[in-house]
């Protein structure tokens, strides 16, 4: 936990627009701005938690953040050397083996065949499906299938992980084991940006707080004060409803 | 040109095994998908070439030599650009799912079409090849004349593939273009006639057609052992590297533009 380390990740003024809709007339194409104006730090390191009512473009942000899109405008560097959203269950194919999807999951994530060769029996261990390994994923029942999703994911360790709002998976023992491990993840010097509703689990895990309304940056800083004026701005929503 | 080769070059190197684990658990899904699996691999042309054959030896009551293996061969062959081609026009967009979750070079996916329907068309081929001393047409050393051909096919399939892939999320009107085009082009590529029973001047305009002169090579080689040539597969390999190299680039231009369409 420090937050002296060196930068990362530096939005500047950073707008995402969705195209909308598909015509010949110019003017029903008008685009979906749904990052307007966003311009954020993040250093090695720290665990920053981003909060924000549904629709604010949380989700958006972590893609941007993932490479998967780019600004529309603004400025977005990335310095390091992999960043990656935490993705259960990525690619999985009911057809295959669970050890084969454990490796085409792996590869989708960004894994070499030698580093999977060297986790997958980590992997399988920590989704305790040992004995149906070799059987094809279709068979499994959803929490088997949960479990070694879960466990795949967690052992990408990319240098900069984001996670969008799974911490615990599974049933409640493998919750809590997931979730113990997520946080284990998160709370070691890895640099994490962290989207959630559930403020505790933002006050609980982060060293800073980025508050986002309709695409913009309202508040950021000390998780405690920006924790605090969105639950206020919140309250006073509901208290007017 | 030299360094966006560089890059696909790259980007395949990186990316080999991943697209060999997509290929592979495509092919496995479809086989296992039915009951007799791949075996409607085999099934399938021979079924639609007997109907052909119905058409145009019973209804009609045109026929010609060998007609069973000249319309096998033509359908075989026109089967592979045509999936291929229809396949991958779905590939960016049918991965969306895949798009959202994490950076991939979007290249990857026409190329594991392409793959895949070149796997299955080997396979065949390779049977149809086994089994033509039993119709009477021995194997012998001019059958490799028949590797340039597929290469030059194959690079044909792979350039229009990765091409309509990169336009078609974009543009989805192009996927209905496709449709038709390739219709039309299925009834000039003289897959059920023999293009040289036509005018001279007629049939030099036809053989514009790349698989149009593709087929008639494959039957040349496998019918009547003799050889392409090679100036018009050095032809046809250029044209389809020039297309598939524009698609690469579209695909490069728009990486990141793909996972935000619907």
């Amino acid at each position: 936990m420090n937050t002296a380390g060196r930068l990362v990740m530096e939005l500047t003024s950073v707008g995402v627009a969705y195209p909308r809709g598909r015509s010949v007339f110019p003017s029903r194409r008008t685009p979906f701005w749904a990052l307007q104006d966003i311009s954020m730090q993040v250093f090695a390191g720290e665990t920053v938690g981003i909060i924000g009512r549904n629709g604010a473009g949380k989700s958006t942000l972590l893609r941007l953040l993932a490479g998967i899109i780019a600004p529309d405008r603004g400025d977005y560097r990335n310095l390091s050397r992999g960043t990656s959203l935490l993705s259960l269950q990525l690619g999985f194919i009911p057809h295959l083996s669970g050890r084969e999807n454990v490796r085409l999951s792996g590869l989708l994530q960004g894994l070499s065949r030698k580093e999977i060769g060297d986790r997958i029996e980590s992997i399988i261990e920590f989704a305790e499906i040992e004995e149906f390994i070799d059987e094809p994923i279709a068979s499994y029942s959803s929490g088997m299938r949960t479990r070694l999703g879960f466990s795949t994911a967690i052992h990408v360790d990319p240098e900069i992980l984001l996670i969008d709002e799974v911490l615990g998976v599974g049933d409640a023992a493998f919750q809590k084991k997931s979730k113990a491990a997520m946080k284990e993840r998160i709370k070691s010097d890895r640099t994490v940006v962290l989207v959630s509703h559930s403020v505790g689990t933002i006050k609980e895990l982060c060293d800073r707080a980025v508050w986002i309304v309709r695409g913009r940056v309202r508040q950021q800083g000390d998780v405690t004060s920006t924790v605090d004026s969105y639950l206020a701005k919140v309250n006073a929503t509901d208290a007017k409803e | 040109m030299i360094s966006v080769m560089k890059k696909l070059l790259e980007a395949f190197d990186r990316y080999r095994s991943l697209v060999a684990y997509k290929v592979y658990a495509e092919l496995r899904a479809e086989s296992e998908r039915t009951y007799v699996g791949f075996m409607w691999w085999f099934v399938d042309p021979i079924v639609t070439m007997f109907v052909y054959y119905l058409v145009f030896t019973v209804v009609i009551k045109s026929r010609s030599e060998n007609f069973l293996g000249f319309l096998f061969i033509g359908i075989l062959c026109w089967r592979w650009f045509h999936t291929s081609i229809m396949h991958g026009a779905n590939s960016i967009l049918g991965e969306r799912g895949l798009m959202q979750q994490v950076y991939l070079p979007k290249v990857i996916f026409p190329i594991v079409a392409v793959l895949t329907d070149t796997v299955k068309f080997l396979i065949v081929l390779l049977v149809l090849i086994i089994a033509l001393p039993l119709f009477g047409f021995p194997i012998g050393i001019t059958h490799l004349a028949l590797l340039p051909v597929v290469l030059a096919q194959f690079l044909l399939v792979a350039g229009c593939t990765i091409l309509a892939a990169s336009i078609v999320p974009v543009v989805p009107d192009i996927r209905m273009v496709l449709q038709n085009g390739l219709q039309m082009m299925f009834f000039l590529s003289g897959i059920f006639y023999d293009i040289s029973l036509f005018p001279e001047k007629l049939q030099n305009l036809m053989l514009l057609n790349p698989m149009a002169v593709l087929i008639r090579m494959y039957r040349e080689v496998l019918l009547n052992g003799s050889m392409p040539s090679f100036t018009t597969l050095g032809v046809i390999i250029s044209f389809s590297f020039l297309i598939g190299m524009l698609g690469f680039a579209v695909t490069r231009r728009l990486d990141v533009v793909y996972p935000k369409l619907r």
